[in-house]
């Protein structure tokens, strides 16, 4: 045994008070006024799909205000994305458990909320009847992700992926809906074609409520859905007073816009869940 | 034991006793007074200005309060970690319009400990053992009955359109807590020893007539609540549940549009579930958002369970 070895030996061997006193004083120093974060990087897959918030068929279905509607075309520009570690306003946990809720305040300063675990920096034209739409990895953090905030853009406006049929069909609006709703003996044609007005905050949808854990090596996936009855919640599709082409469209000037505009940034209207294979 | 091992050893002492923050017991103790204030806008009404900045109707209505009675109490400060060091577990219904500065006291607090602690109050509707502040029993009395925590009352007046009167009445139930200081943007109070710290809670009366939830390009609006006004020119809460948000109507009974002619949207950020889509459940959000500690510090709030 080489002397430096005996050495290290003799010292793990020995009980050395002041060691130990110095460990426990950084031990206590720490725990006293902050908690260890235990964040790791993480890789995931996003994908995007159209739903309906109770089960049914994505392209059909009834709204709250009773119309019965058949989508033929549901397109969407979709993203910037940012998941947040921090609670949702109303969040689900905080009407269960009377937990913080924070909330914004015109004119005020907006509240913090939390770390960011996870980026869609562009945004993506997406079918929302075709299925799932996987959007690729993301960079992320593990943890707990309590919130998302989902921007709409108009196509075009935000760095994006190449065209492809959807966006071509976009031309440069938010959404296009085409289909057919019926309330009793009353059915009419629609085409909702728009984007939503580039004032404040509106073109941002905040406070979308989830509880999904981040984890896992990358093959994981967040499924960020639409719920498209709820995107039509309020629409009274009789309000509707332009015709093209036999085809009543959406202006500004009815209910139906703005019950749209409103179903579109109502954060009841998304719905997140996590999967492993 | 050599020198180095004793000073080491001294040191780590040292350093161990150091790592809690200063006790109670060390810290000496000081008072918080506390008082609730409604600002220029229940003081002046609208407009009015604040510094540099004038606060004003797009559509052209001035208005002014003539109550403005809130429900506020269940004052607790707490240490970072969760234990209360002082409270008032009371509620006192206050009209702010009784002030000339609209400001009225809530409560002393004393024998706090001379720390920096978290804040923490409840808007709730008056009770049986709710305390009176400028404040008639017969307000009080259906407030209670209602379950308001807010009866404003007063009148707007328009060019063109004439004297609308509003009343008001909100049943809002919420706890705030978390609270940032808007005065140095600090999170809680700063108590110093054998001094009275004064702050206050801010009844934002403002809030009640923006036409956003969100932040950012917010007007001031009245006509919205003017059009739900009956044959007696005052307008209800219970009127304002007749304003669809989606199909909202003028005061002339046509669509409500901007001085530039596009329609008004009242955006709500997202917040208000189908069937909650009137101007009755957007003000009771505005009220939910009105509160704030020592100037517009923001809060996180809860629902009260009890």
């Amino acid at each position: 045994m080489k002397a430096s070895e005996a050495g290290a030996s003799a010292r793990v061997r020995t009980f050395e008070p002041s060691v130990f006193l110095v460990g426990l004083s950084l031990f206590a120093t720490m725990g006293a006024c902050s908690e260890e974060e235990g964040e790791q990087p993480i890789v995931f897959e996003l994908a995007v799909s159209g739903a309906a918030s109770v089960d049914g068929a994505q392209a059909s279905f009834e709204t709250y205000a009773g119309w019965k509607v058949e989508l033929d075309t549901a397109l969407l520009s979709i993203g910037p994305i940012y998941f947040y570690e921090g609670e949702a306003e109303d969040g689900s946990l905080a009407s269960l458990f009377s937990l913080p809720s924070a909330y914004a305040c015109p004119s005020h300063a907006q509240y913090n909320k939390g770390r960011v675990l996870g980026e869609l920096l562009r945004q993506e034209p997406v079918d929302l009847l075709v299925g799932r739409s996987e959007l690729g990895a993301l960079d992320g953090l593990s943890g707990r992700l309590r919130a998302a905030e989902l921007h709409l853009h108009p196509w075009g406006e935000i760095s994006s992926t190449p065209n492809n049929g959807a966006s071509q069909a976009l031309a440069q609006q938010t959404v296009l809906f085409r289909g057919q709703a019926q309330l009793g003996e009353q059915s009419i044609a629609f085409e909702a074609h728009l984007d939503i007005p580039d004032e404040g905050l509106m073109r941002v949808v905040e406070s979308i409520d989830t509880d999904v854990e981040l984890r896992g090596d990358g093959s994981g996936r967040v499924l960020f859905e639409v719920l498209l009855d709820q995107v039509f919640a309020t629409v009274d599709f009789a309000s509707l007073t332009t015709q093209e082409q036999n085809v009543y469209v959406f202006t500004a000037d009815t209910q139906a816009y703005n019950a749209l505009l409103r179903g579109l940034r109502s954060r009841y209207a998304y719905r997140m869940s996590w999967s492993e294979p | 034991m050599n020198p180095s091992r004793q000073l080491t050893i001294f040191l780590s002492v040292a350093l161990l006793l150091s790592t809690g923050c200063t006790s109670e017991d060390e810290a000496g103790s000081g008072a918080l007074s506390i008082a609730v204030g409604g600002g220029a806008a229940v003081r002046e009404g609208f407009p009015h200005d604040e510094g540099a900045v004038r606060f004003e109707f797009a559509d052209g209505w001035t208005l002014q309060f003539s109550k403005y009675i809130v429900s506020v109490g269940n004052v607790t400060l707490s240490s970072g970690a969760g234990k209360t060091v002082a409270s008032w577990p009371h509620v006192m219904l206050m009209d702010l319009t009784t002030s000339p500065t609209a400001s009225l006291d809530l409560a002393l607090l004393e024998g706090v400990p001379a720390l920096r602690h978290e804040i923490a109050f409840d808007v709730r509707p008056p009770d049986a053992d709710t305390t009176l502040s400028e404040v008639d029993e017969a307000d009080a009395a259906l407030m209670r009955e209602r379950g308001w925590s807010l009866l404003a009352e007063g009148s707007a007046v328009h060019p063109t359109h004439g004297t609308v009167r509003f009343r008001l009445g909100l049943p809002l139930a919420r706890h705030y807590y978390n609270c940032i200081n808007g005065k140095d943007q600090t999170q809680g109070i700063a108590i110093e020893a054998n001094k009275t710290t004064g702050v206050f809670i801010y009844a934002h009366a403002i809030h009640i007539f923006w036409d956003t939830l969100s932040t950012g390009d917010e007007d001031l609006r009245f006509e919205a609540f003017a059009a739900m006004r009956g044959d007696d020119d005052l307008v209800t809460e219970e009127e304002l549940e007749e304003q669809d948000l989606n199909n909202l109507r003028g005061i002339d009974g046509q669509r409500l549009l901007d001085q530039d002619g596009s329609p008004v949207f009242y955006n709500d950020n997202g917040l208000l579930r189908p069937g909650e889509q009137t101007l009755y459940h957007f003000v009771l959000q505005a009220f939910r958002s009105s509160a704030h500690f020592n100037g517009v510090g923001l809060c996180s709030d809860s629902a009260l369970v009890d």
